[in-house]
């Protein structure tokens, strides 16, 4: 296995992780909303929780919750600009975390 | 036999998302946006190493099938911010619009892993339609972007520089063995 590829075992991704910059919950929410709102993005909320990236370290997942209905206006370059700017934001301001920033829209269809 | 065209693939995507009966079909969806911008990568790399009139050559394919998903990713991490650090190529006046790709890359490919992956994930049909528009808007914007910070970008996906390698030794290397030299 590629070494840049290999998975942090338990203790090395502790310590990593325990050295990492990270941002509180509400300075990202407000970043998220910013950059939502000077994209034109109808957002309900901003959630935020922790989670870990493909290689196991922690990351943090934003999700933003759209106005019911309004995918097809967000679809393109405000949604491309919205999570291009707040992954450039959150790393500018030091968070180290890796963003995976997702949209929910509940006035959307789910597949079974 | 010509390399998969991304656009093929977000159509591909796009039918899935239009007839989608299961979620499986959202998270095909989401993979194939991500395995567009990746196929679009190795396109670009080996288009600019060897050239686009040799597609049918075996050198092609090897330069093709050098690119790895995790290289991708930490050149994507590295340039995530407006002022980069530790880059081993830096373009004249930043990376611009490549920058703005590479970030849509990264989040793409932590979703396509978690669509792949996670069944504790869910995925509706706005969150496939929106992950297919921004890999379409991140191929755009690295088109837009000049010669000079697509071939900076690029070449840092292909190779690896000295002191990351050292660092990937390292970690690989057990406690005590120092990594041979020079």
């Amino acid at each position: 296995m590629d070494a840049t590829r290999r998975p942090l075992v338990k203790a090395e991704a502790r310590r990593y992780i325990s050295r990492m910059t990270t941002l509180p919950d509400d300075k990202i929410k407000e970043i998220a909303t910013g950059v939502a709102v000077s994209n034109s993005v109808a957002v309900l909320s901003v959630q935020t929780s922790t989670t870990v990236d493909s290689d196991g370290v922690s990351a943090v997942e934003i999700k933003f919750e759209l106005t019911p209905g309004s995918t097809s206006a967000v679809v393109g370059l405000p949604s491309a600009l919205t999570t291009s700017q707040l992954i450039q934001k959150l790393a500018d301001e030091g968070e180290e975390r890796l963003p995976i920033v997702r949209f929910e829209d509940r006035g959307a269809t789910s597949s079974s | 036999m010509p390399p998969p065209h991304p656009e093929h693939l977000f159509e591909q995507a796009d039918a899935l998302i239009r007839g989608a009966a299961r979620e499986t079909d959202l998270r095909r969806a989401i993979s194939n946006a991500y395995y567009a911008l990746f196929h679009f990568v190795l396109t670009a790399a080996a288009d600019m190493v060897v050239g686009a009139d040799q597609r049918a050559t075996a050198r092609y394919s090897f330069v093709y099938r050098s690119v790895e998903h995790s290289q991708l990713r930490a050149v994507c991490s590295q340039v995530r911010a407006t002022a980069p650090q530790n880059v081993a190529l830096c373009p004249t006046g930043g990376f611009g619009g490549i920058a703005d790709f590479a970030r849509i890359t990264l989040n793409l490919q932590e979703l396509r892993n978690q669509a792949d992956y996670d069944p504790s994930k869910e995925f509706s049909s706005s969150d496939a339609e929106i992950e297919v528009s921004n890999a379409r808007q991140a191929i755009k914007w690295f088109q837009e972007g000049s010669l000079e910070q697509q071939q900076a970008f690029l070449t840092m996906v292909l190779f690896k520089s000295r002191s990351s390698q050292q660092r990937a030794q390292a970690l690989s290397t057990p406690r005590g063995n120092p990594p041979a030299g020079p």
